[in-house]
């Protein structure tokens, strides 16, 4: 059962990476190309989702909208998920003065504002992609750091931690070994959550025209766009949303699905039932 | 003749501070967990360890293996202090001293195939040149501990408790070491399975040739196994000797009362059995400048509120016993 909903999250996140490849060829319209005479259309046949405020084809701009979102939403979390697992693993093991000074910095960086580290960022890099990966993972990295920490905090006073150490085994090494894989469920079910979350951040930037720039088209710019005639076509913003609900979902699953296949307890059940 | 002891132990002690207070954090008293505790462990032997739980048996292991800071005192290993020794020093010698302990469920990490438990410490210490000859290595030591090589893929949530025992014993055995630490390790399983781990650890002490240090709170077991014995109590050693000395002529009130404590198996004689049981708290945290066991002592008296009691042969043979008993 388990392993099923993992399945179910590769296919299509599968699927995505596909569309995401190749935009081009599948999408009907220019994605940029505007008709004034048809602006804010419904579904037709031509048009299978409709037209946008400029008359733009919406199903293109979906579809090409999937590659900005995909990597926002997936190199912002890997980024932020090294740093803050790196720093929370430490702050955790070492304790003392160096938990102090990672925990300190880690507050301090928590109290940024996203769109103020992006303006910042905007205003240094220039506006685009990179900037908001950045601003995202400037913010984001606080969360893993905080989990991984705790986590490890708990962790590290199991007696096989000691034992290791009794063994010889040097920090890197029980970092690593002993402790990593322990504390690798929560840093996977965050870094799920996480990647919904930094597609929502990106919106909101983009929205403030910090973020992709138009005419790029990315799921949260859509949605965002679109709430404004959501009475007149509904679809130019709940195609985009169910997009991203899609996304988190199949991410959620396979955060889950990994969780457990990297807990031997759970997935050696799993096995066994399904021997029966 | 002096034989040079393989570990000794110079007078450890270790404190924990108490702290108080939510915001300003006050220390307002010290946890004495171990007092000035020495002895000597000679090559070949297996030296007991007894004490009721939270007496510091468990802290002096950990002090032994350098896994804890001393407040002060000193342990030396064939002649080296350890105490003070560079990080990288200590884990080379590390791989001489290994430790089984006492919970097999928590002392196995459960993300890590049994090879792997078991092989780790030669990952460790780099002693296998290639893969198959760690896979031989592994394999060698789980038939030694009776385990059945087949079953190397499987993770330690799959065993018993004597199984994971085993798979304990078998890490601590990888890299040959000379002196191995048991901390209670039998006392968290069945009475049935306890009987085949202690055969099995002589077994393997007479085999290679090894040195034991037993901690345990059952006399019973410990009686079994050790050739000399030390009891603690609250922190410090009260008796120490011989085995056929302790069992045969406890000195100490405190040792008489744990022996007197042994269950005898028959309903009927220990129905009848009048000796004291031992009352009250164990007098850790009593702050009077006399013996430790006072407050529960069956023969205290003045003396032993206002002076304590030092380690002081009390025959011909290696018996110590720190009481004022017999004294003027």
């Amino acid at each position: 059962m388990k392993n099923r909903t993992l399945y179910l999250g590769l296919i299509i996140i599968a699927a995505l990476l596909v569309v995401m490849a190749a935009a081009p060829q599948i999408a009907p319209h220019d994605p940029e190309a505007q008709d004034l005479y048809h602006v804010l259309e419904g579904p037709s046949e031509k048009h299978l989702l409709g037209t946008d405020d400029v008359g733009r084809d919406l199903l293109s701009r979906v579809i090409t909208g999937t590659r900005p979102t995909l990597l926002i939403g997936v190199l912002s979390t890997l980024f932020s998920g090294i740093i803050g697992v790196g720093l929370g693993l430490v702050a955790g093991y070492k304790g003392g003065a160096i938990d102090m000074a990672v925990m300190r910095v880690t507050d301090a960086f928590m109290s940024l504002p996203v769109l103020v580290v992006t303006l910042a960022l905007v205003a240094i890099f220039g506006s685009g992609m990179q900037s908001v990966i950045i601003a995202i993972t400037l913010v984001n990295w606080t969360g893993f750091a905080r989990i991984v920490r705790g986590e490890v905090l708990h962790t590290r006073e199991f007696v096989y931690v000691e034992a290791a150490r009794a063994m010889g085994a040097s920090g890197l090494r029980i970092i690593f070994y002993h402790l990593l894989p322990n504390v690798m469920g929560p840093i996977i079910v965050t870094a799920s959550i996480a990647i919904g979350g930094n597609i929502m951040i990106e919106s909101a930037v983009s929205f403030l025209g910090l973020g992709a720039q138009p005419p790029l088209s990315t799921w949260g710019n859509e949605l965002r766009i679109g709430y404004a005639y959501l009475e007149v076509v509904p679809l130019f913003s709940i195609a985009p949303g169910l997009l991203i609900t899609l996304t988190v979902l199949a991410f959620n699953f396979i955060g889950d699905g990994l969780r457990d296949a990297f807990d031997p307890r759970i997935s050696q059940t799993f096995n066994k039932s399904k021997e029966k | 003749m002096t034989m040079q002891p393989l570990l000794q132990v110079k007078a450890i002690s270790k404190e924990f501070p108490v702290y108080q207070g939510q915001v300003f954090k006050k220390k307002t008293y010290v946890t004495q967990a171990v007092k000035s505790v020495s002895f000597d462990i000679f090559k070949g032997e297996t030296f007991g360890l007894v004490g009721e739980s939270g007496c510091g048996k468990t802290t002096v292991c950990r002090a032994i293996l350098q896994l804890t800071p001393l407040t002060s005192g000193a342990v030396f290993y064939k002649g080296n202090c350890l105490s003070g020794m560079a990080k990288k020093e200590l884990r080379k010698v590390r791989r001489h001293m290994q430790i089984v302990y006492q919970d097999p469920f928590a002392s196995l990490n459960p993300r890590t195939k049994v090879r792997d438990i078991i092989g780790e410490p030669l990952v460790i210490h780099k002693l296998t040149q290639n893969r198959s000859e760690y896979k031989d290595r592994v394999e060698a030591m789980m038939t030694m501990v009776s385990l059945n090589p087949a079953i190397s893929g499987r993770y330690p949530h799959e065993f018993s408790g004597g199984q994971r025992q085993r798979i304990s014993i078998a890490r601590a055995l990888t890299v040959n070491p000379d002196f191995l630490v048991l901390d209670e390790p039998v006392s968290s399983l069945d009475v049935s399975i306890q009987a085949q781990i202690i055969n099995l650890l002589e077994e393997i002490r007479e085999k290679f040739s090894l040195t034991y240090l037993f901690i345990a709170h059952d006399l019973a077991v410990v009686h079994h196994i050790s050739k000399r014995v030390a009891v603690m109590y609250a922190g410090e050693i009260v008796e120490i000797a011989d085995r056929q000395n302790l069992y045969g002529n406890p000195s100490h009130p405190y040792t008489k009362a744990l022996l007197a404590a042994l269950p005898i198996p028959d309903p009927q004689a220990s129905y009848k059995d009048e000796n004291a049981m031992l009352q009250g708290g164990n007098g850790v945290m009593e702050h009077h400048a006399g013996c430790k066991f006072y407050v529960r002592c069956p023969a205290r008296r003045h003396l032993c509120q206002v002076k304590k009691p030092v380690l002081k042969k009390v025959n011909q043979h290696d018996h110590m016993m720190a009481c004022h008993l017999g004294e003027s």
